[in-house]
């Protein structure tokens, strides 16, 4: 089993309050992971952790053996929606166009090439139809959308999507679960910070359980038992 | 003999009068910064400006009240444009607050440039509203300003538990069947007295820090909302305390920066007292 | 009417629009009024020390003390201190320490509160840039022409990292965006700016010139690039229109420009209002 992302030692506070301490885990390749745990529990701040998003108060964590700084164009992170100025004038293609950015580097304009994969990734989505649409005018479906097709362009190896199926609706849901299992199929690693017990197994083959700690990490057959699920959600910590 | 002991007197008038404007100052400032609108002040305070001018020039007289009145009318218009600007339009927050803050202050400077090119030798002293001024400050007005403190001070303390609660938890504080409009309303009237008070002495400019800095160093000493009001008093009196003293004795200086600075270094001492405890 | 005033007055105002537009959009206006603030304690230090107010240390040094400034306050918000207060504190109180040097120690000199408050756009022209006994114009119109293509130059040379910094910046920083470059290369382009429009229209009203224009064109367009044209286009109309009105009949230019800006961002924003009510009432 190939290792994406090797933890050691990882100690992460938010607000100054510990969450998670001395976290050591390897997550494996080409897994759609799931993360799961009670609100507050932790799981976005471990993710913020990892990318270096939130400063950590200990621990090295390395991606395919390199380190963050050195990786991190490999690396797509798709953060929960409020992050975003919705009123920005700008166009869903533009947005999407934006995730080629960090790639191109300072002083590269994005060109035709960079449009043209856009417009492919918005296919994938089935929504290239709204590509001229300021993005306020879109639902919660619908945006997200928006924001998994930027995640495509950045042509990362590792993806990281932050409770990418709030308030989105179930056909939505279904669509952006099959992108995810064909990144998967081509070998990408796929982290999801997901909130709810539901379709769990559906969709994850592999699950880190977090609640102030790591519960149990594995194959969501071994490991999404009703000790480990009680433990997670229903403990008081 | 007796030009020393008026002389006195007047000396202390004017420091009862800014240590409460400090005072109250700093009370009212916990409530706004404590409901992240700490920089509203500062738009309202500029906004005044123009207020002052224009009601010089309807009633062709410094009589402070008119005045004071015409700087409460404008901020009062100008909070009301703001709201306007939220409800109607996606244009943030804070650049209303800017272009509101630069906007009437731009309107006063033109009403200032037309009194000044009229040539009527009363004018001289609005230019006082920009930084404060307390040399030639009238008993009479003293007077009134300390009223109103009091006033505003004894209305606070009536309603601190409202208030705290209000700013606390406006979903619960509803639920308990208060209107949150009414208070939100009250406080707003509040702060826009105090301005109204306050920028006499410091200005316009700065009137926003006369508001802030002593809630910021009351902040770094206490966790309760109580404390925080009298620290917050305390320290906003002190300010204004020692700046007229200062001011009083250096004639050159004017005494709004005065009092900002000490109130400013105030809360940068506590900040780095707490910070290294 | 004088065409080297008018000159200055559009480029500065050119300048203020286009940096103006980046600054609304993320959320740095009041930090902005800060920095105009503070350009005056830098450049009272700059100038008790440097004895000329035409030193070109003037422009290092003040914009030195602006990104320090800005600095602060984000410490400030690091210790839990929110913003908005973070920013009322700091800058009342290097404005205040320069107007107290001003008053004490220079009384009888070249700046006086009234210019750094106001602007001496009036007066700025008598500095002379001169090569070799060769006028070529006041030295006002050649600074504010520099910084105008400088912040052009800036503006194209990182527009793509500009509009992602606005629009999302936890993805521009994951997403593998110099962020930290940019962002405080941007920060010093606005001191500079700022405390070249100080000399202009002084301290109060440069914000009035950032925010005026970028705002009311954010009220009618939808794309980044139009937004730019259309505040440029805006923020010389009223400047134009503001020097008009201030030379027929005698008022300060830096008033009437800054009283302009918001005349006419409520017009636009009541003309639109107005023109969805007509629109709804009629479908």
């Amino acid at each position: 089993m190939e290792i994406a992302i090797s933890i050691k030692n990882l100690t992460v506070s938010y607000e100054n309050k510990k969450i998670l301490s001395n976290i050591d885990m390897n997550i494996p390749k080409g897994k759609l992971i799931g993360i799961i745990g009670p609100n507050g529990g932790g799981k976005s701040t471990f993710i913020k952790g990892i990318l270096n998003i939130i400063k950590k108060k200990s621990g090295i964590v390395k991606f395919q053996g390199k380190d963050y700084r050195k990786y991190f164009k490999k690396i797509a992170y798709i953060p929960q929606r409020d992050t975003v100025d919705w009123d920005f004038p700008t166009t869903v293609l533009d947005v999407v166009i934006m995730g080629s950015y960090g790639r191109l580097g300072l002083f590269k304009s994005p060109g035709e090439k960079e449009k043209e994969e856009a417009i492919k990734n918005l296919k994938k989505l089935n929504i290239e139809k709204y590509f001229d649409r300021q993005i306020s005018q879109l639902s919660g479906g619908e945006k997200q959308r928006v924001f998994i097709a930027r995640a495509l362009m950045q042509k990362a190896e590792i993806y990281f999507m932050d409770e990418p199926f709030q308030g989105v609706d179930v056909k939505t849901e279904k669509e952006i679960i099959e992108i995810l299992k064909k990144l998967k199929e081509k070998g990408k690693t796929v982290l999801v910070v997901h909130h709810n017990l539901e379709k769990v197994k559906d969709y994850f083959d592999y699950l880190i359980m977090i609640n102030r700690e790591i519960v149990a990490i594995g194959e969501t057959n071994d490991i999404f038992i009703e000790k480990n699920i009680n433990k997670t959600f229903y403990r008081n910590y | 003999m007796e030009t020393l002991i008026a002389n006195n007197y007047i000396l202390i008038i004017v420091t009862i009068g800014t240590t409460l404007i400090g005072c109250v100052s700093g009370i009212l400032g916990t409530i706004i910064t404590l409901k992240k609108e700490a920089l509203v002040g500062n738009a309202l305070a500029h906004a005044s400006f123009p207020g002052v001018i224009l009601s010089f020039m309807i009633m062709k007289n410094k009589n402070m009240e008119l005045l004071l009145f015409g700087a409460g009318c404008f901020s009062a218009i100008s909070l009301f444009i703001i709201k306007k600007i939220k409800k109607y339009s996606k244009i943030k927050y804070d650049s209303s607050l800017a272009l509101i803050l630069s906007g009437f202050f731009g309107l006063g400077q033109v009403l200032l440039s037309i009194v000044q090119n009229t040539g009527n030798p009363d004018q001289s002293g609005l230019e006082n509203f920009i930084f404060g001024e307390v040399a030639t400050i009238l008993f009479s007005d003293i007077e009134i300003i300390s009223i109103i403190s009091i006033i505003v001070i004894c209305i606070i303390i009536l309603l601190r538990k409202e208030i705290k609660l209000f700013i606390f938890d406006e979903e619960f504080f509803k639920s308990l069947g208060y209107s949150s409009k009414f208070l939100d309303s009250l406080i707003t009237i509040l702060v826009i007295v105090v301005i109204m008070i306050g920028i006499r002495f410091v200005g316009v400019i700065l009137m926003t820090s006369v508001l802030i800095a002593p809630s910021i160093a009351a902040r770094q000493w206490s966790n309760f909302f109580y404390n925080n009001l009298i620290l917050s008093g305390f320290f906003g009196g002190i300010s204004g305390l020692l700046g007229t003293l200062i001011s009083l004795n250096n004639p050159d200086l004017s005494i709004g920066p005065i009092i900002v600075v000490i109130s400013s270094l105030i809360a940068v001492a506590s900040i780095i007292f707490k910070k290294v405890k | 009417m004088n065409l080297e005033i008018l000159s200055i007055l559009i480029l500065t105002s050119f300048t203020c629009s286009l940096i103006g537009v980046f600054i609304s959009l993320r959320k740095m206006a009041m930090l902005m009024d800060a920095i105009s603030h503070t350009v005056l304690l830098g450049v009272v230090l700059v100038y008790l020390i440097a004895k000329d107010i035409n030193s070109p240390f003037l422009i290092i040094g003040a914009s030195i003390i602006c990104v320090l400034t800005v600095y602060l306050i984000e410490i400030l918000s690091n210790l839990n201190i929110e913003k908005g207060a973070a920013i009322g504190l700091i800058f009342p109180l290097f404005f205040s320490i320069g107007v107290l040097i001003m008053d004490r120690e220079l009384k009888n000199s070249q700046i006086s509160v009234n210019s750094a408050l106001f602007g001496k756009l009036e007066f700025i022209i008598f500095e002379r840039f001169k090569i070799n006994d060769f006028d070529l114009g006041p030295l006002a119109l050649c600074i504010a022409l520099i910084i105008a293509i400088i912040t052009t130059v800036f503006i194209i040379f990182f527009y793509k990292e500009l509009k992602l910094i606005s629009f999302d910046k936890i993805f521009a920083k994951t997403s593998g965006v110099s962020v930290l470059i940019v962002h405080y290369l941007f920060l010093s382009l606005i001191s500079v700016t700022a405390v070249a429009s100080f000399n202009v229209v002084g301290v109060i009203l440069v914000i009035s010139l950032i925010i005026g224009p970028s705002i009311t064109s954010l009220l009618f367009t939808k794309d980044l690039k139009k937004t730019i044209y259309l505040s440029i286009i805006i923020g010389i109309f009223n400047s134009l229109l503001g020097y008009i009105v201030a030379f027929k009949y005698d008022i300060a230019i830096s008033g009437v420009v800054s009283s302009i800006n918001i005349g006419l961002f409520l017009l636009a924003l009541f003309a639109r209002g107005m023109n969805e009510y007509y629109r709804r009432k009629l479908s």
